[in-house]
């Protein structure tokens, strides 16, 4: 009896614990911009993602910081994982540096979802001399 | 042999009978403007596709048609330039493989080039190396221009478009001009920072006056990765920037004057940024991907066009009828 009641709090303590480990794991957001920089004339850009609302949408902004405009946008579809990997084409714009901002948009309203947060990673045109 | 002789009498009044029916029809045709169309059919436009998923589902919003248009899938597949975005065209070729059955192409900034897959793009649809042509589709005389190959007066891309066009206009089996080309004389400002992306002024100097005298109804291009649909317009010789509106109605017309013009670079490789509205632009979007429809029917005396996003909601429609 006195083994069972060492047991519980365990028990309880693992019920409360691992789903709230498996939360925070398929919440944090990852996403990889591939490469980081582009060619004035433009590039291919691989935007790989994961941790975002599963079988929704997720949104991006490119944004200009230097006068916070956005250059490029679109949005894609997530996996059951919450993640994408897809290609789009970075060119045509003035040359700066950016940010490039995701978020969860179920609705493709163009806006950040309620209680979801944003994640932003750095872009360049042109690329850095090394 | 009075038989015989019967015969030929008959054979010769069957004849001038069929000969008066046939007049009767092509006077009649003439005065009502029944031109040679057997069925109603639609088409579909659309360019700046890339590579990724939004390109699928744009391929998907074409081909469901099928079920969701009254007149079924789309007969014609018209691409406005820009595909695959990548030194070859294997990737957008595989993409667009469902619909490429009666698929005619013009020739985009990125893919101009042996390094940016142009002899596959001209294998794959039979296009010369100049890759400027013109065919008939029904009532219609599709013009597809090549705006990355010399075009300015006295070229050989110029001197094709004016005598093609000027043949299209007389002929009288031909009810509707709709010419497609890749970059656009008309744009509302967007992020696209390229001289290209602000309409190009020696193109729309030059061709713009012969639209108007050869009666075109229809300019598509792309280019700028958004939707624009002008009200019809008429070139403005003193600034040409600024076109003249023949008309503010903003969907249903009787065969205006001038042409009405659209970009529709919503393919799925992504959106520039739509800064501000001309006054001469109706809709304008950039925040969707999707494709423009036109559906031709009447007896091919209406041209009903919607954008439909490719979520299958319509966000742009506009008729013209003749």
């Amino acid at each position: 009896m006195n083994r069972y009641y060492i047991l519980l709090p365990v028990i309880m303590s693992m019920t409360i614990i691992i789903p709230l480990f498996t939360l925070i794991a398929y919440s944090q957001k990852n996403v990889t911009i591939s490469p980081n920089c582009s060619t004035e004339e433009g590039s291919e850009v691989t935007l790989e993602t994961d941790g975002f609302e599963p079988n929704s949408n997720v949104h991006w902004d490119m944004v200009n910081t230097l006068n916070n405009t956005i250059a490029l946008s679109g949005y894609f579809t997530t996996n059951s994982s919450g993640g994408f990997d897809e290609r789009t084409y970075v060119g045509d714009i003035a040359s700066g540096h950016y940010k490039i901002k995701f978020f969860d948009d179920a609705d493709t309203n163009d806006q950040l979802d309620i209680n979801k947060t944003e994640i932003s990673r750095d872009f360049s045109i042109p690329c850095k001399k090394q | 042999m009075k038989t015989s002789f019967l015969s030929i009498h008959s054979f010769i009044g069957i004849l001038s009978s069929s000969s008066l029916s046939i007049l009767f029809f092509l006077s009649i045709a003439s005065i009502y403007n029944i031109h040679a169309v057997t069925y109603d059919f639609n088409f579909a436009a659309v360019g700046d596709w890339g590579c990724n998923s939004n390109t699928d589902a744009t391929v998907k919003g074409i081909a469901n048609t099928k079920t969701t248009n009254k007149l079924g899938a789309a007969e014609l597949v018209l691409g406005l330039g820009d595909y695959s975005y990548q030194p070859t065209a294997n990737c957008w070729l595989n993409k667009v493989a469902s619909i490429d059955d009666n698929m005619k192409i013009t020739i985009g900034n990125h893919e101009n080039s042996a390094k940016t897959g142009f002899n596959q793009y001209k294998k794959s649809f039979g296009l010369t190396s100049n890759a400027y042509y013109s065919f008939d589709f029904q009532n219609v005389h599709f013009i597809i221009m090549n705006t990355q190959t010399p075009y300015t007066a006295g070229s050989s891309q110029y001197n094709f478009i004016k005598d093609d066009l000027s043949k299209a206009d007389n002929n009288d089996n031909i009810n509707w001009i709709i010419v497609v080309m890749h970059e656009p004389f008309y744009t509302s400002p967007t992020s696209c920072k390229i001289k290209s992306c602000q309409g190009i002024g020696n193109l729309r100097d030059t061709y713009h006056p012969l639209f108007d005298t050869y009666k075109v109804d229809l300019v598509l291009g792309a280019h700028l990765h958004d939707y624009q649909r002008s009200f019809p317009l008429e070139y403005n010789s003193a600034s040409s920037s600024k076109p003249i509106m023949t008309s503010k109605i903003p969907s249903k017309y009787n065969d205006p004057k001038g042409e009405i013009y659209v970009i529709v670079g919503t393919g799925g490789i992504n959106f520039h940024k739509i800064i501000g509205k001309n006054s001469y632009i109706v809709k304008q979007q950039g925040s969707f991907f999707g494709h423009l429809n036109i559906d031709i029917t009447n007896k091919g005396q209406v041209l009903t066009a919607k954008f439909i996003q490719n979520n299958g909601k319509v966000f742009d429609a506009f008729s013209i009828t003749k």
